[in-house]
């Protein structure tokens, strides 16, 4: 399995890494009886996919009971990762790890609170160092050399990359990622049938991967083989949902070889996938022009380049700097998943930490470093990384979905609550902020008026089964039965002989007959 | 009334355009060769063009420093060979160098030996130059330079004798600005050629903006600073010009310019006016009239290339590539962008078609000069490129690019595709070097377009075109009477062979440079064309009918007869 097919399954990562993906886990079975007079367990918690607590919100103070009640985590051979004391005395064993971990804990504020570099060249020598490990551990991985080919090509060091592409070739000649990254090379070298030949290499390895169809698409554009794009962008979005990239060379493909409709359709296309795309709205600009609509023509283009002259400017020093730091922590968050893979979990950590002081905004290294610590340190720890993910990505949602899972899972309340509030003001159009605090507030039997409103708000932007079984949830526990019954028989309308739904319809009629 | 003509060192032979006379050329028989279509060979010695481009040479990357400069060919003393004007940087910021770089001329011995007459002619020019045209904008017979450098405008002025006399214009600007393209236009069809000067962004040395990526020196860009709204000037007739930049709305709009050229693009019989702008949509002036410019690059098409990218654009020409008697447009632009060639759709618009039709393999490199020319004398225009970063560090940026690279050569291939032929040519593919300004002249008067480089803090390159001789040729030269004396803007159809070729006279062209005022027509092996026309920017219409091939011709606006100025036998023998 590759580098990034393999990161994707590596971390269970948090719930929710794209904001308005749901993930949910499979719910438990809700007993409508005891809903009616409060619900205090483990349903809402299981369908978020946390753990949910056993006992008492204080035993997330110590450290070692979470370490005591958690498994460890296994690397692929099985082996458990953390290190385990003699099993003759478990008191010393708990009292040895919770100085590892408060050590390790210390060590990650540390790293977490270092300096970014100060400028390209220290930027540079800290990734040539970060590679050079990387090759030293795992030279004879494919997946180690691509990192390590994707950093060279990354600084301009095409050469070199181009060289450690091949040597992943010689490991697996069908290794997908180095033959993209030698067409790629073969591109800028001005080899273009070359290219074509790797590009559709790559992709015979890589049949689903976007970047590639683009690339061998764009070779093709380059080498005037305009029908080729087309055929090559076709075939691809007929297996795989197309990208916003692959539909603007699409419609410019077609633009080129003046098939105007196809070509407005594919500029539609695109900026339905990627709102105001600025070259988009250029193309379906150009089309209308050669459709004769002119005037419909010209607002678009002047929109357009009203946009792009405001934004397009060149950056500061400070700003590609910024930029560098952004490409390399990107890289250095793969090259921790490979030390994860082979369950060097401290150096990943620090890779991770180190990644995210090169780019605060980079959620996959903060969600894979909360990953991480969650498997040494308390709920505590982990929400803590997760408030300093929020400090850093304000206007970010998910980040604060984060927050409240683990701060639910950490037995805060009502920082849980404040922090599902901050993704409702966040994202007032998505519907997880409603759901998860309706949830919440239900299963606490606090603020009934609150959880309706909420209740009915997630139902009025998601009008799904679930959500309809949400409000029958919260008339449930103000006792409201015959809405409640309402509520279920509309689930089962979208959703017939759902079992947990005529189960619970079947606990609110026996209910509704008690009363 | 102007001079009909400026007397000439050689023989005028008068002929009736119908006559098979004394110019009859043989046909000649193609060789059996495995020689490539086109072929250059390096003039040894620059052909004498004893000259090192100077440009500014600091270590601060200044922006200046990477986009100078542009070249000029012309005929500066009527001989009939085409001489070469070869602009330079200067030192910058205070600093001194022994001598002081200055512009250089090169008069034209024929056989692709040139003379520095700089000093005899006073054509130097110690500016910090980047833009050159040559236009006669005094309609006195004799062609003039028009400069643009990092501070001022300068006009050197044909006496007529062999030497110039300076003169500054734009000496209102208050501060130095860069200059770019030059170009002369006539605007309003007065018969006075007007200067258009692209402007390309506000600078100074304060402003002076340090670059590194990943740790390795870069040079700023245009979006580092302010682009300067360009300039027009009106010539007045008595040798004054006057900024109508404002009132004219040239002034209205502001990008980075560089190279420029002016054609009628929607054939209102009104010239209008297309600028390259770095980084920024491309301007596209339609003239109104009254003096009066409206920018519609963007409903023109020519704003964006095909991706819907504004690129980095360098140079321009333009040329009928494809014969459809429509002027299209070619730029060059950065690394990654590949040249666009904007088809005419003679609609009002205009269809990048670099891509279609194989101008991909031309983008690895930053690209320069551009220039069409019928190189093999095959009827159809081809296409040389001129490469080279602006960076000297370019290859620790990116180890697959260098600083100094090759140029490029592209054979049409009857406006269906361009073919890359530049590694027929050692003197193409194996010479590396940052050129900058190109110009395509015949040098030689043998029928063959050579070409001539500008190389940035280097010596230039002249190139002799060694191609398979096997093409007919003919040259054709105007004098406007009604219309300016250079013919600025006229339109040049020779049908031959029941195809059309459709050229244009511009003052300004290629990157910042000028060249092409003789327009240069292939006829293949047609040793005689069916019909010429000519339509002069007065309005008024000329057609000859039965011209021989291989000889150069002048037609003067109004006559009925023109002028055989030289013919040649058969090319190649």
């Amino acid at each position: 399995m590759s580098i990034l097919q393999r990161v994707v399954n590596l971390l269970p990562l948090l719930p929710l890494p794209a904001f308005a993906a749901t993930n949910r886990g499979r719910r438990n079975n809700i007993n409508y009886s005891k809903l009616i007079i409060l619900f205090s367990t483990t349903s809402f918690l299981g369908a978020v996919g946390c753990t949910p607590r056993p006992t008492a919100p204080t035993e997330s103070s110590t450290p070692a009971s979470h370490i005591a009640r958690d498994q460890p985590p296994s690397n692929k051979q099985g082996t458990p990762l953390t290190p385990s004391a003699p099993a003759s005395n478990s008191e010393r064993e708990t009292t040895e790890q919770i100085a590892v971990t408060t050590e390790r804990q210390d060590k990650l504020n540390k790293l977490l609170a270092g300096e970014p570099p100060s400028s390209g060249k220290e930027l540079r020598a800290e990734g040539r160092t970060l590679m050079a490990g990387l090759a030293e551990s795992y030279g004879d991985l494919p997946d180690a050399l691509e990192l390590k080919a994707r950093w060279l090509f990354l600084v301009g060091e095409v050469d070199s990359a181009s060289d450690v592409w091949q040597q992943a070739i010689g490991l697996n000649p069908t290794y997908g990622y180095a033959l993209h990254g030698l067409g790629k090379v073969a591109v800028l070298n001005g080899e273009y049938s070359k290219a074509l030949e790797l590009f559709q290499s790559a992709q015979a390895s890589l049949p689903t991967q976007a970047d590639v169809a683009l690339d061998l698409a764009h070779t093709y554009m380059k080498t005037g083989e305009i029908t080729k794009v087309i055929e090559v962008i076709r075939q691809f979005t007929k297996e795989q949902p197309p990208t916003a990239e692959l539909l603007l060379l699409l419609g410019q493909a077609y633009l080129a070889e003046r098939q105007y409709d196809e070509a407005k359709k594919a500029f539609e296309q695109t900026l339905e996938l990627s709102p105001g795309q600025p070259r988009a709205q250029q193309g379906l600009g150009s089309v209308l022009v050669r459709l004769g609509r002119r005037d419909e023509a010209k607002l678009l283009l002047e929109a357009q380049k009203e946009v792009r002259s405001t934004v397009e400017r060149n950056r500061t020093d400070s700003e590609i700097l910024i930029d560098e730091c952004e490409a390399s922590s990107t890289l250095f968050v793969l090259v921790a998943k490979l030390y994860l893979a082979d369950a060097k979990l401290e150096q990943a950590e620090a890779i991770l930490a180190r990644a995210i002081v090169l780019d605060e905004t980079n959620l996959d290294a903060w969600r894979s470093l909360i990953t991480l610590v969650q498997q040494h340190a308390s709920p505590d720890f982990a929400a803590q990384i997760a408030e300093q993910m929020c400090s850093s990505n304000k206007d970010n949602a998910s980040c604060y979905y984060t927050l409240g899972v683990l701060k639910l899972k950490a037995g805060d309340v009502e920082s849980t609550l404040a922090a599902f509030d901050e993704v409702i003001r966040l994202a007032p159009e998505d519907h997880t902020g409603y759901e998860s605090l309706a949830k919440i507030l239900v299963q606490l039997g606090r603020s009934p008026d609150k959880a309706l409103e909420l209740a009915r708000k997630n139902l009025a932007i998601k009008a799904t089964a679930e959500a309809h079984e949400l409000l029958a949830q919260v008339y449930a526990i103000r006792g409201e039965l015959e809405n409640s019954i309402a509520s279920l028989n509309r689930a089962l309308e979208l959703s017939p002989n759902h079992p947990d739904y005529l189960q619970a319809l079947e606990q609110l009629r026996q209910a509704q007959r008690k009363n | 009334m102007r001079p009909l003509i400026a007397l000439r060192t050689f023989a005028v032979t008068y002929a009736c355009a119908v006559a098979g006379l004394s110019c009859a050329i043989l046909l000649t028989q193609r060789p059996a060769s495995a020689q490539p279509p086109i072929h250059f060979v390096e003039v040894e010695q620059q052909g004498g063009l004893l000259f090192e481009h100077f440009g500014g040479r600091t270590d601060q990357n200044y922006i200046i420093e990477t986009v100078t400069c542009g070249l000029a060919t012309f005929d500066y003393n009527n001989d009939g060979l085409i001489d070469i004007y070869l602009p330079s940087g200067a030192p910058l910021l205070g600093t001194a160098i022994e001598p002081a770089p200055t512009n250089r001329l090169f008069r034209n011995e024929g056989g692709m030996r040139f003379t520095d007459v700089t000093e005899a002619s006073q054509a130097g020019e110690l500016g910090f130059a980047l833009g050159v045209a040559v236009a006669d904008y005094d309609n006195d017979g004799d062609q003039d330079l028009f400069i643009s450098n990092f501070g001022s405008v300068v006009l050197k002025a044909n006496n007529g004798d062999g030497t110039f006399a300076r003169r500054e214009l734009a000496s209102s600007l208050d501060a130095p600005r860069i200059g770019a393209g030059v170009s002369l236009f006539d605007v309003d069809g007065d018969g006075n050629l007007d200067l258009y000067v692209a402007n390309y962004v506000k600078f100074d040395f304060s402003k002076g903006v340090s670059r590194e990526i990943f740790g390795v020196p870069a040079a700023p860009g245009p979006k580092d600073y302010l682009p300067d709204p360009d300039s027009l000037y009106r010539n007045m007739g008595d040798g004054s010009f006057v900024d109508v930049s404002q009132s004219s709305g040239i002034a209205a709009v502001a990008g980075p310019g560089m190279g420029i050229v002016s054609f009628d693009y929607n054939g209102d019989g009104r010239p209008d006016m297309f600028v390259c702008n770095d980084s920024d949509p491309n301007f596209l002036f339609e003239n109104l009239g009254d003096f009066k410019f409206e920018e519609v690059g963007l409903l023109s098409g020519l704003a964006y290339d095909l991706t819907g990218s504004a690129q980095a654009s360098m140079g321009v020409d333009v040329g009928d590539f494809n014969h459809d008697g429509l002027l299209d447009l070619i730029t060059t632009n950065f690394a990654d962008e590949t040249p666009t060639l904007y088809e005419n759709s003679g609609a009002g618009y205009f269809d990048d078609r670099g891509p279609s039709l194989g101008l991909g393999v031309a983008n690895r490199h930053v690209t320069w000069g551009v220039g069409f020319a019928d190189f093999d004398n095959d009827g159809w225009l081809d296409v040389m490129i001129a490469a080279g970063h602006l960076i000297d560090s370019v290859r620790e940026m990116n180890s697959t690019n260098e600083f100094a690279v090759a140029n490029y050569l592209l054979r049409n291939e009857q406006g269906q595709r361009f073919k890359d032929l530049s590694s027929d040519s050692p003197a193409i593919k194996e010479t590396r070097q940052v050129t900058r300004g190109i110009a395509l002249e015949d040098f030689d008067n043998n029928g063959a377009v050579d070409a001539v480089l500008l190389n940035l803090n280097d010596r230039p390159q002249l190139l002799r075109n060694a191609s398979n001789k096997n093409g007919h040729y003919l040259h054709v030269g105007l004098v406007g009477i009604n219309s300016s004396r250079d013919a600025v803007g006229a339109l040049v159809t020779v049908q031959v062979a029941g195809t059309k070729q459709t050229q244009i006279v511009v003052s300004g062209r290629g990157y910042q440079s000028h060249y092409g005022s003789r327009l240069h027509f292939g006829l293949a092996d047609q040793a005689m064309v069916d019909a010429i026309e000519v339509q002069w920017p007065s309005g008024e219409t000329q057609s000859f009918e039965k011209i021989f091939a291989n000889q150069s011709i002048l037609i003067r606006e109004g006559d009925s007869v023109c002028f055989v100025l030289e013919s040649r036998p058969a090319l190649g023998k």
